[in-house]
């Protein structure tokens, strides 16, 4: 059998397995592992899998994930939400819709110390939706407002799923995270936009909250100091070439315990909680991790790689029709998969293409994680949603998803603004090559 | 599941606890004395590398346990709950194999580096007890994984 039929064999096998349910990493490593061995034998592909393990474990760099875990996994604990929230509702609470447009800012700022949509979700759907509920507003948009304001997490950074697209395609994390920036921050004012759109055309669904004096605003924003320091320091130390992203993880970590401290949430259960929630993402994340590069030898030993984007060039079609269709793709599967996993299963497939066709690696993933964050809010599998559902049992899952609707129109339209001004992720890190 | 796997398997993750704080300590210790008092740690990058090892692998059993890697499950919910158990059973096989080749690749390397006196580059620290200790890790992952196959799908008794 030629290399590239063993290949596409072992791609159907994958998909079996991922079909009976096999988790992702362990199908992934097994089929580029037997894949492997077909084409340079056993002895051979044993030995450069347990080079893939030791390097991929053993190693400096990626102790960037872990850390940057962990920072999200303190700062959740650290009842930071409230205050962010606060501030937010101080600035705009006096708006129609006031406190929904404060959800989405307060959870786009908690990304700013957190690299999980999951996590910010869960964190801020807690502080949001009690008060929401005080005030009367529609299930609809109270819960809508918090599932997609959390899919502004894995955008702004720092991201761990930017993280593991840099590993994965070799590309710049530092470059990743300045890129995520422009774009999450025009997430949030679209999100805030469709919030005084809807409240415009329903009034009844979320009132204006009282008038809040100047004073009060800045007081209110100024209890949200740690936040904005600790940020500053892990990203513009990282735009400003000061530390390297691993550093910066390791900065923002200890930066988190030490607001945690602070704030006297640092318990014995709040610290073990965390560490052991951050244990278990990384055994998770590097289980996939080492099945993805696994996989990946196989990509490139077979010469389905390069099979795949010679097949791709030879169908003669505009560059961006192929990245439409990928985005297509990458669309529907994250109706499906996984955000973490979606990345590290299809990155290795389609990311030859793309720099073939003469494209950003850069700005291909920026847009593969803004169409990913898509698939959290959307049906069947929207993690979000699931979360939120999960904190307020009582709200339908249909009311949910109802107040998502208009949240997943203006992503799309975010995606296609991206997608047609490259310069909205690449401009940022563009200015940050003049400090390095 | 047998009580005391699982008592290992938490043992375990309390030491990866230990080694993440170790970890972010070294390297916020190492970036500080760096930019502010021009005193890097010398060894920190190797103490990070070995660090890692242990931290990954030593939380692979009580993630095992907990069933926290990701599947594609929206097939769960479709089919009976004689197919799923059936389906648990499968991804359980897929993990034992996968994790004890892992297992096994590691105490290869663990032995050759036994062999060949490999150690670290500043403090020489030898590496062999290092990937040892890994790959005793993740032979009781694979134990758990292992296990799972016969023992009953607890999550899914609802």
């Amino acid at each position: 059998m030629d290399p590239i039929t063993i290949g596409m064999l072992t791609f159907a096998a994958l998909f079996v397995l991922l079909v009976l349910t096999v988790p992702i990493g362990f199908a992934m490593g097994l089929c580029g592992l037997v894949g492997m061995s077909m084409i340079i034998g056993l002895g051979p592909s044993l030995s450069l899998f347990g080079t893939t393990v030791y390097e991929t474990t053993v190693t400096y760099d990626l102790s960037i994930v872990p850390l940057f875990v962990l920072m999200g996994a303190v700062a959740a604990r650290s009842g930071l939400s409230r205050e962010l929230y606060g501030a937010f509702n101080a600035w705009f609470g006096a708006f129609r819709g006031g406190l929904a447009l404060a959800t989405v800012g307060a959870c786009g700022a908690f990304a700013a110390i957190c690299g999980s949509s999951v996590a910010t979700a869960a964190t801020m759907s807690k502080v949001a939706l009690p008060e929401m509920k005080r005030y009367n507003y529609s299930e609809s948009l109270a819960t809508g407002s918090v599932a997609a304001g959390g899919i502004i997490g894995i955008l702004i950074p720092p991201s761990v799923v930017l993280v593991l697209y840099g590993v994965l395609t070799e590309t710049s994390i530092g470059d990743l995270f300045i890129a995520g920036f422009l774009p999450g921050v025009l997430t949030i004012i679209g999100f805030m936009l469709v919030i005084v759109i809807v409240t415009r055309l329903y009034p009844e669904i979320g009132q204006a909250g009282a008038q809040v004096s100047l004073s009060e605003k800045f007081k209110a924003l100024g209890r949200t100091w740690a936040i904005i320091l600790l940020f500053a320091l892990v990203i513009g130390g990282i735009y400003f070439g000061v530390f390297t992203p691993t550093e910066a993880a390791g900065i923002g970590a200890v930066g988190a315990f030490a607001i945690s401290a602070m704030r006297r949430r640092l318990t014995l259960a709040n610290t073990r909680d965390a560490l052991m929630e951050t244990v278990k993402t990384t055994a998770m994340i590097f289980t996939i991790l080492i099945g993805a590069l696994t996989l990946n030898n196989l990509m490139v030993f077979s010469g389905i790689a390069a099979a795949l984007s010679g097949f791709v060039s030879g169908l003669d079609m505009h560059p961006m029709a192929v990245m439409a269709i990928i985005l297509l793709i990458y669309l529907i599967m994250g109706c499906f998969l996984d955000a973490l996993a979606m990345i590290l299963l299809t990155v290795p497939i389609f990311f030859p293409i793309i720099t073939d066709l003469g494209f950003d690696p850069v700005w291909f993933g920026v847009i593969v994680v803004m169409v990913v964050e898509l698939g959290l809010i959307t049906p069947p599998i929207g993690m979000n949603v699931f979360v939120i559902k999960g904190m307020v049992p009582d709200v339908k899952l249909s009311s949910i998803y109802l107040g998502v609707i208009p949240f997943v129109i203006a992503q799309f339209v975010l995606i296609t603004l991206v997608f047609l001004i490259p310069d909205i992720a690449l401009w940022l890190p563009e200015t940050a090559k003049a400090f390095r | 599941m047998d009580t005391s796997l699982k008592r290992i398997s938490n043992v375990l993750a309390g030491f990866a606890c230990l080694v993440l704080v170790l970890v972010m300590m070294v390297t916020f210790v190492d970036v500080v004395g760096r930019y502010f008092f021009n005193a890097p740690i010398t060894f920190a990058v190797e103490l990070i590398q070995l660090g890692m090892g242990l931290l990954v692998l030593f939380g692979l059993a009580i993630t095992t346990l907990e069933r926290g890697h990701i599947a594609v499950d929206i097939i769960d919910t479709l089919v009976p709950r004689m197919v799923q158990r059936l389906l648990g059973a499968i991804a359980s096989f897929g993990g034992a194999l996968f994790i004890s080749l892992i297992a096994w690749r590691l105490w290869d390397r663990g032995f050759n580096f036994l062999g060949d006196g490999l150690a670290t580059d500043v403090l020489f620290l030898p590496v062999w007890p290092v990937v040892m200790l890994m790959a005793l890790a993740a032979s009781i992952a694979a134990l758990v994984a292992l296990m799972q196959v016969i023992a009953p799908h607890k999550g899914q008794d609802i």
